[in-house]
């Protein structure tokens, strides 16, 4: 394992568990109409967001387009929203069928886009100073790591981490039991730990 | 991770999740002490999630997109009583009222009334006729068989169409058609007679 690396990072707490309910208000000010309340709600929600696509599709290169899609959406159809207490499943879904529909849209263009983006990722490694390229290669494997696990093991696996949501949160999203989340969890870190041996030993 | 059972390593989860009851601490905290293969996977498990939480945050740290209003805009709310919002609602009754009234209704309704010509053209001799051939017997008996003008066919058909539109209405189309058929005088049976000579 290379500690000099991953020194910085230990110090780094979990990113804190978000105290839902609050939102309750400013769901109901976006009901009526409120765009300064929907901007408000969306930069501090919009970490949880993109946390959600990328764990829905493994595919960080489209999760700007896919967030600005959802967000759209969660604007156009906020009336839906019978109950402003669960705020949190509705989006978690709104937002996770965006990142589905993106997902398809992406397998049935793949063939175009994987040699464009292959291309600007080798020009963008040509310009990146030796520092920042060993921490973005870093990142980069991780992330690829990441993307590699099955879809079931990812997503819990990226809220936990993103959002750092509890498995009680998780499985109300998912629509799990508590066991279950902690069975992909033990998982997904299982298969990580494989997939980053060379890193980490 | 052979020292390491299942139930250990769920526990090693759950520390790091921050899920652990303060009995299971102990027992994990006493585990660890003990066996240097599970501190070794407790803490690939801790560098696992440093890692991961530092990669992600490039993923999901980003701006807020910005609010459009142009594009954004609420048609009002899109909320309607299912009923109303299911096309097919209508589809299933729409359909069977359209069979039955193709049923009911013919198909086509055929004038199919053969007139006589537009056309009336004297009693001329035809072209074999005029040359003052000398025709005999049967042969002449056919050519009266020949058509000495063009005969006029009309036919008209009415057909009704039940159609279920986009809006779950059902419309019913009305079409007429007319087919105008004209044969040319005598084409067949002249054909005939001018073979057998």
């Amino acid at each position: 394992m290379d500690i000099s690396d991953v020194s910085e990072l230990t110090t780094m707490a979990m990113p804190f568990a978000v105290e839902f309910g609050a939102e309750e208000p400013v769901i109901e000010a976006i009901r009526g109409g409120d765009r300064y309340a929907f901007e408000e709600f969306m930069r501090r929600r919009n970490r949880w967001v993109r946390g959600v696509i990328f764990g829905v599709l493994g595919n960080r290169e489209c999760v700007d387009d896919v967030s600005q899609q959802a967000w759209s959406t969660v604007w156009q159809r906020i009336s839906e929203l019978r109950d402003s207490r669960s705020w949190r499943p509705w989006l978690y879904r709104l937002v996770r069928n965006a990142a589905i529909d993106a997902g398809r849209e992406i397998t049935r263009r793949r063939n175009v886009v994987r040699p464009l983006a292959g291309d600007l990722l080798g020009r963008t490694n040509a310009l990146e100073p030796d520092a920042a390229l060993a921490r973005n290669e870093q990142h980069r494997e991780v992330l690829a790591a990441i993307q590699g696990l099955p879809a079931i093991y990812r997503e819990p696996f990226v809220l936990r981490h993103v959002n750092g949501w509890t498995y009680q949160e998780i499985g109300e999203v998912m629509g799990l039991p508590v066991d279950s989340v902690e069975t992909r969890l033990v998982r997904a870190r299982r298969i990580l730990r494989e997939s980053l041996k060379d890193r980490i030993e | 991770m052979s020292d390491v059972n299942e139930r250990l390593e769920r526990l090693m989860v759950r520390s790091l999740d921050g899920a652990l009851s303060e009995d299971d601490e102990l027992a994990l905290n006493r585990e660890l002490i003990r066996n240097p293969e599970a501190r070794r996977l407790m803490s690939a498990y801790r560098t696992v999630d440093e890692l991961s939480v530092a990669a992600l945050d490039e993923v999901t740290v980003g701006e807020a997109p910005m609010f459009d209003a142009r594009t954004w805009t609420r048609t009002g709310s899109s909320r309607r009583p299912n009923w109303q919002g299911r096309k097919w609602f209508w589809l299933a009754p729409g359909a069977i009222a359209a069979a039955l009234l193709a049923m009911i209704i013919p198909r086509s309704v055929p004038t199919n009334v053969r007139r006589p010509p537009l056309v009336q053209m004297p009693e001329v001799p035809t072209v074999l006729g005029a040359v003052g051939s000398p025709l005999v017997g049967g042969q002449q008996d056919l050519m009266h068989s020949v058509r000495s003008t063009p005969a006029i066919h009309r036919d008209t058909g009415r057909d009704i169409i039940g159609v279920v539109g986009d809006d779950g209405n059902l419309y019913w189309i009305e079409v007429e058609r007319t087919r105008t058929v004209t044969l040319p005088a005598g084409s067949s049976s002249r054909t005939a007679a001018l073979n057998s000579l």
